[in-house]
């Protein structure tokens, strides 16, 4: 019904670059949510 | 000639009938002051998705590590755009587009003389084509007088862009073209900043005004990632040829342009009720029938604008960020499609019918009623 497609060998050589792109997109997306917040009070 | 007679046309769709005054009013919607903006940024939204895909299609065809080149596509062209946004409403001076382009040259230099790191000049690409998004959002949403066609126009181009830098990319040309047609974004770019009138605050007024301003941006951003999500879920059996695909995208950026120009001759809250409900019966029964199929991609296209518009309305200072939160919820709507693949057509169905409901009933909550046609 739902398959998983994920394929752990597809980052394995690239697991820094993999795991330093999803932090820096959390960061980024915390941080446009944190301003939306802030600019909607105005 | 029908069009300056006045004399009515009619025909019947539905319980609605069609007339010879509502093609005025699209036509007079398509006339509205300042409407170049969206014409402008619709070639360079076009030509900026071209130099993307053409550049993707090129470094995954045949690498083992496929599945990351599009994720850290998605991750970093979607998600830097309500920064760069935020900065750009802080300094309105700095112009995105031009920075977008001179990445964009950047990036197809080191293509060309065979550069060997290409994660490199991925996230380059990634990154000229978020600037060029963020600049084609802050000028046509400043300069619309909170018309929407003016940012869906802008936003349409990019579905052309995308299959014709993909069909690019399985030929043999020079990817000096490529450079060519970056080039020819420039006077585009400095056409609309110099062109259009812009606005210090931009003049979107469609949220409700019952619910919390930051609820109505979590709402839409809400929508935006289930649609996001359902669009790679909607079943296209009958895509099998180039043409088909072809006609596929051209269809999105078609519902895309008319979801804007639709919703201020017929109203936002109309227009986002109706397309996600309607294109309910056409994408369920249209997997083997390719003309159902299309009007239902259409209909599910032509919420893009209307998201876009609900942010703006409560960050009406802050277009760039308002676009990064559309951006933003693309790209978590994307996400799953890495990870996991549905493979039962029921649920997939059931998925699309309980999502679209869901998305009309949000913008039944979080659109204003508005008197627009009668």
């Amino acid at each position: 019904m739902i398959k998983s497609i994920f394929n752990p060998i597809f980052i394995s050589h690239y697991s820094y670059l993999f795991w330093i792109i999803i932090g820096v997109n959390l960061l980024m997306i915390l941080i446009i949510f944190i301003l939306g917040y802030k600019e909607s009070k105005k | 000639m029908f069009f300056y007679n006045k004399r009515i046309v009619k025909k019947n769709i539905g319980c609605y009938t069609f007339n010879s005054d509502d093609i005025m009013k699209i036509i007079n919607t398509l006339k509205t002051k300042n409407l170049a903006s969206g014409y402008l940024y619709f070639y360079v939204h076009l030509i900026t998705e071209v130099a993307s895909f053409y550049y993707l299609s090129k470094v995954t065809n045949g690498a083992h590590f496929i599945w990351l080149i599009p994720f850290i596509y998605d991750a970093l062209a979607f998600v830097p755009q309500g920064i760069i946004g935020y900065i750009n409403d802080k300094i309105p001076k700095l112009n995105m587009g031009l920075i977008g382009v001179i990445l964009f040259m950047l990036a197809y230099i080191l293509y060309i003389i065979k550069f060997p790191y290409i994660f490199l000049v991925l996230i380059i690409v990634s990154l000229a084509n978020a600037f060029l998004h963020v600049s084609g959002a802050e000028v046509t949403l400043r300069s619309s007088n909170g018309k929407l066609s003016h940012p869906a126009i802008f936003v349409g181009g990019g579905s052309f862009g995308v299959i014709a830098g993909r069909l690019l990319a399985t030929t043999s040309i020079s990817p000096w073209l490529i450079v060519f047609l970056v080039l020819t974004m420039i006077p585009f770019i400095l056409l609309a900043e110099g062109y259009t009138k812009k606005n210090k605050t931009c003049l979107y007024d469609c949220a409700s005004k019952k619910i919390n301003p930051y609820l109505i941006i979590m709402l839409a951003t809400f929508v935006v990632i289930i649609r996001g999500y359902i669009g790679y879920g909607i079943p296209t059996s009958w895509n099998k040829t180039t043409l088909q695909t072809v006609f596929l995208f051209s269809t999105m950026g078609l519902g895309k342009c008319l979801g804007g120009i639709l919703a201020d001759a017929y109203g936002v809250k109309r227009i986002g009720i109706i397309s996600a409900l309607l294109a309910i019966p056409f994408l369920l029964f249209g997997d083997n029938l390719m003309m159902v199929s299309l009007i239902g991609v259409m209909f599910f296209s032509m919420t893009m604008s209307i998201t876009l518009a609900l942010i703006v309305s409560v960050l009406k200072d802050k277009p760039g960020l308002a676009f990064g939160f559309t951006t933003v919820g693309l790209f978590l709507g994307t996400i799953p499609i890495f990870f996991i693949s549905i493979t039962n057509k029921i649920l997939n169905a059931s998925m699309i019918v309980v999502a679209s409901i869901i998305c009309a009933l949000i913008f039944n909550i979080i659109i204003k009623e508005e008197k627009v046609y009668s």
